[in-house]
């Protein structure tokens, strides 16, 4: 009855780029001839605003949001914005975020207590199968473009997909997608990604399983 | 393809030939589609000054001939309902079809109100997608159905569906349309409509709801998943789609659901079947118990014992959006799986609600106001709809009501008009203004009251991602067009006291709010300046880009002025100073300006 399929939520802040990225991974699904469905939650989604996006691929669901405890992945552009999301993780689920921080006015003024990247680990262990968190900016900049950070998490992300989606056509969907002018720079954003989780990321999670 | 997308693709293929908008979230892409079609196809979209004049824009063309859509939120609803009503009695010629999302929950109104009261109250179909894929179906069915039986129908989804991707399956584009001359036929005794062509009209309207129940059967009622006969969920629209994913992810055992996407006239023999088949009915309905209702009086009627559970017993909960896990809960309710769900829990979440962009005009028009008001010992900022209620968030916290379009100024009236002493400012942007705002400010000068009304003019409906506004001088294709100046219609309105001015030149528009405060009547003072996106847009096109502000850490005392002040999010606090953002900064300088301590300075200036 119930069948195999990939549930992922991409978080973030409103003008982060959740959309481009969304629709990568989308397109990726769509070329491999999985059914998909999904949700973009741009309306409220006001400049700094947090929003996320899912997206459900590989099943006959047609429901575009998710329960609770029901996500394969939480794929979060920025680091405190993981967590708002984790109950939708189900147990065992995977987190790969980027290191940035967007400190909201309120935090700054009302001297809220903001997150670091231990404290999302520590959160997440005992729940998440691991909790990947790169410095996308360092990253981006040693390729020469800092608009390239999300193409680093999809990297990471389609590593963990390959069985079901090949390599190619993530970095095909992803072509299709970027502006021409930064095609090169988001590739090896990407490719960067990909070595990042082949070699360091997994043995990581062996270690921690 | 996005609902919003799919919709508009349906009409498209339906061979829309007119489409009448005004933007809201969630539906502004319905149209901002349907303009890149139009492009295409060769047919007229516009952005109307409001959705009641959007509705008569269709209504006209619609007996011209022509088949129309308007494109509305929820609220917009409420706008074009005058209209609305009355249509209905005279019927349509060409296929009238309104597709209206409502905000459920909601995430970006000031309501949560379910639309599909107006089918009811109108007495006109009502058809509720539970797909993207069965959104773009069902507009043309839509256009089918209007035009076969003369009635305005209303496409009704709610922000899941419009903002849902998915793949819809195309066809091809029904060009006969396109070919129609448009032409007026008369028939006073349906389109002028007095009190006894009214009563006439209305015997017309239910025979014609009831032909519709007879030409449709049992269309619109799908049983799409069975285990069982203990409950009987009626899914409407995304609830079938939401009851079915449940019931596979949890293996829910006994259980029909019916998937429904007519709830008015509703397909009453199929729900009769298929209640008469289980032990109980469920109803899951995103917005009121609608359906709900009109089950359990179907059931009455027809002497069927069946308990309907859903939202007035409690099953289901009334308030916020219907999601999976509210229909779980039902589920567990009902007794059909046990609450076991063990479910992560952050312990430390961030607040974050967005605000202002960074750059963004309205930032400098409330500090203006703020500042003006501080030094007259306070006053009451009576807001309005558009991008500049963020302003009512912390750390502004700017404004004192926020209601519905236009009522900025008629709430600061009734309160100058009550008596109140103390500065009363009303604030509404260019777009709101021509919406709404103009009775209200005819109605003020009329009536003679003192206040002061302040118009954000950033020549754009800002809010819903930058349509052309009135006051952009761009139609919704494009194309040149009139500019109005609000300036212009206040003074035609009876204002004596206009200004405009731009609210980065703080010193000037202080002086000039302070005099329109002073003086003894309406008063309007337009805050000009250009939405920061647009303007940033444009610059990069022509390869300009404005040298950012920095702040000299030397100088910076880390007292946040600037961010309390501005709460421009290109401000950063790190180790006890300020720092900015160089890819957000617009270089507005509202900061410079603010600060105390003459720690910030444009990139370039004192180097």
């Amino acid at each position: 009855m119930k069948n195999k399929d990939t549930k992922v939520i991409v978080s973030g802040v409103g003008g982060q780029g959740i959309m481009l990225l969304t629709r990568s991974i989308m397109l990726a699904a769509k070329l491999s001839g999985l059914r998909i469905i999904g949700s973009e939650i741009h309306g409220h989604a006001v400049r700094g605003g947090s929003t996320y996006s899912i997206i459900v691929y590989g099943s006959n669901n047609e429901s575009p949001i998710l329960m609770k405890n029901s996500v394969d992945y939480i794929i979060s552009l920025e680091l405190a914005e993981a967590l708002r999301m984790g109950p939708y993780l189900k147990k065992n689920g995977l987190v790969i975020s980027s290191n940035t921080k967007i400190v909201p006015v309120t935090s700054v003024l009302k001297n809220e207590k903001y997150p670091t990247e231990e404290d999302i680990k520590d959160e997440f262990n005992g729940w998440a199968r691991a909790t990947i968190i790169l410095d996308t900016k360092a990253i981006a900049k040693k390729i020469g473009n800092s608009r390239v950070t999300n193409s680093v998490l999809y990297g990471v992300f389609s590593v963990f997909e390959q069985d079901v989606i090949p390599l190619e056509i993530f970095k095909e969907a992803l072509l299709a997608q970027v502006p021409k002018k930064s095609l090169e720079e988001n590739i090896k954003a990407f490719e960067e990604g990909v070595n990042i989780a082949e070699n360091e990321v997994k043995l990581t999670i062996s270690k921690s399983c | 393809m996005l609902g919003d997308e799919a919709i508009a693709r349906g009409a498209v293929e339906a061979g829309v030939r007119f489409v009448a908008s005004y933007p809201g979230t969630p539906s502004t892409e319905i149209t901002t589609s349907l303009v890149e079609y139009a492009k295409k196809y060769k047919f007229h979209v516009e952005w109307s000054a409001n959705e009641k004049v959007a509705f008569e824009a269709a209504y006209g063309a619609s007996l011209s001939g022509l088949r129309a859509l308007v494109g509305t939120k929820h609220l917009g609803m409420n706008v074009l309902s005058d209209s609305l009503l009355v249509a209905a009695y005279g019927g349509v010629r060409g296929g009238l079809v309104i597709t209206c999302v409502d905000d459920s929950h909601p995430y970006s109104s000031q309501n949560a109100m379910d639309s599909r009261y107006y089918c009811l109250l109108a007495h006109i179909p009502c058809l509720e997608p539970s797909t993207p894929n069965e959104a773009k179906e069902l507009t043309k069915i839509a256009f089918e159905l209007s035009e076969k039986f003369s009635l305005p129908v209303v496409l009704r989804t709610t922000q899941r569906i419009a903002h849902a991707r998915g793949l819809v399956k195309t066809e091809d584009i029904n060009s006969y349309n396109l070919s129609v001359t448009p032409k007026f036929v008369k028939d006073k005794s349906r389109f002028v409509l007095l009190a006894k062509e009214a009563y006439e009209r209305k015997k017309w309207l239910f025979n014609q709801m009831k032909e519709i129940e007879k030409e449709l059967g049992t269309f619109g009622a799908e049983v799409i998943y069975d285990t069982g006969s203990k409950l009987g969920v009626v899914g409407v629209g995304i609830g079938a789609a939401y009851a079915k994913y449940v019931a596979e992810e949890l293996g829910i055992e006994g259980i029909k659901i019916l998937k429904l996407n007519l709830s008015n006239p509703l397909p009453k023999k199929a729900l009769i079947d298929f209640a008469e088949k289980v032990d109980e009915v469920l109803v899951l309905e995103d917005g009121d118990p609608i359906v709900e209702h009109a089950i359990r009086n179907l059931l009455a009627i027809e002497d069927i014992r069946k308990h309907v559970r859903g939202k007035d017993n409690s099953v289901v909960s009334s308030f916020g959006e219907l999601d999976p896990d509210k229909v779980s809960e039902s589920f567990v309710l009902m007794g059909l799986v046990k609450n076991n769900i063990e479910v992560f829990e952050p312990r430390a979440t961030v607040t974050r609600s967005g605000g202002l962009c960074a750059g963004c005009p309205h930032m400098a028009s409330y500090y203006v106001i703020k500042e003006v008001l501080r030094q007259r010992g306070g006053g009451i900022v009576a807001g309005d709809r558009g991008c500049y209620n963020q302003g009512a968030k912390f750390p502004l916290e700017a404004l004192d009501t926020c209601m519905d379009m236009g009522a900025s100024i008629g709430i600061a009236y009734g309160i100058s008009k009550a008596g109140v002493k103390e500065p009363i400012i009303a604030v509404i942007g260019d777009s709101t203004f021509f919406h709404a705002g103009l009775p209200a400010l005819a109605n003020a000068t009329y009536n003679h009251a003192k206040f002061t009304i302040t118009i954000f003019d950033n020549g754009w409906t800002s809010m819903t991602g930058q349509q052309p506004s009135f006051s952009t001088g761009l139609t919704a294709t494009g194309l040149p067009t009139n500019r109005l100046f609000p300036e212009l219609l206040a003074k035609d309105l009876g204002v004596s006291f206009v200004e405009v001015v731009d609210p980065f030149d703080v010193d000037k528009a202080k002086e000039i709010l302070n005099k329109a405060l002073d003086y003894e009547g309406v008063s309007v003072v337009i805050f000009r300046h250009e939405c920061a996106l647009q303007e940033e847009r444009r610059l990069r096109a022509q390869g300009i880009k404005r040298k950012p502000y920095f702040v000299d850490p030397k100088k910076c005392t880390g007292c946040r002025l600037c961010l309390t002040k501005t709460g421009c999010q290109a401000l950063r606090f790190s180790d006890g100073k300020m720092t900015i953002d160089t890819e957000l900064c617009t270089a507005c300088g509202l900061c410079a300006y603010v600060c105390p301590f003459d720690a910030i300075s444009q990139l370039g200036e004192s180097l």
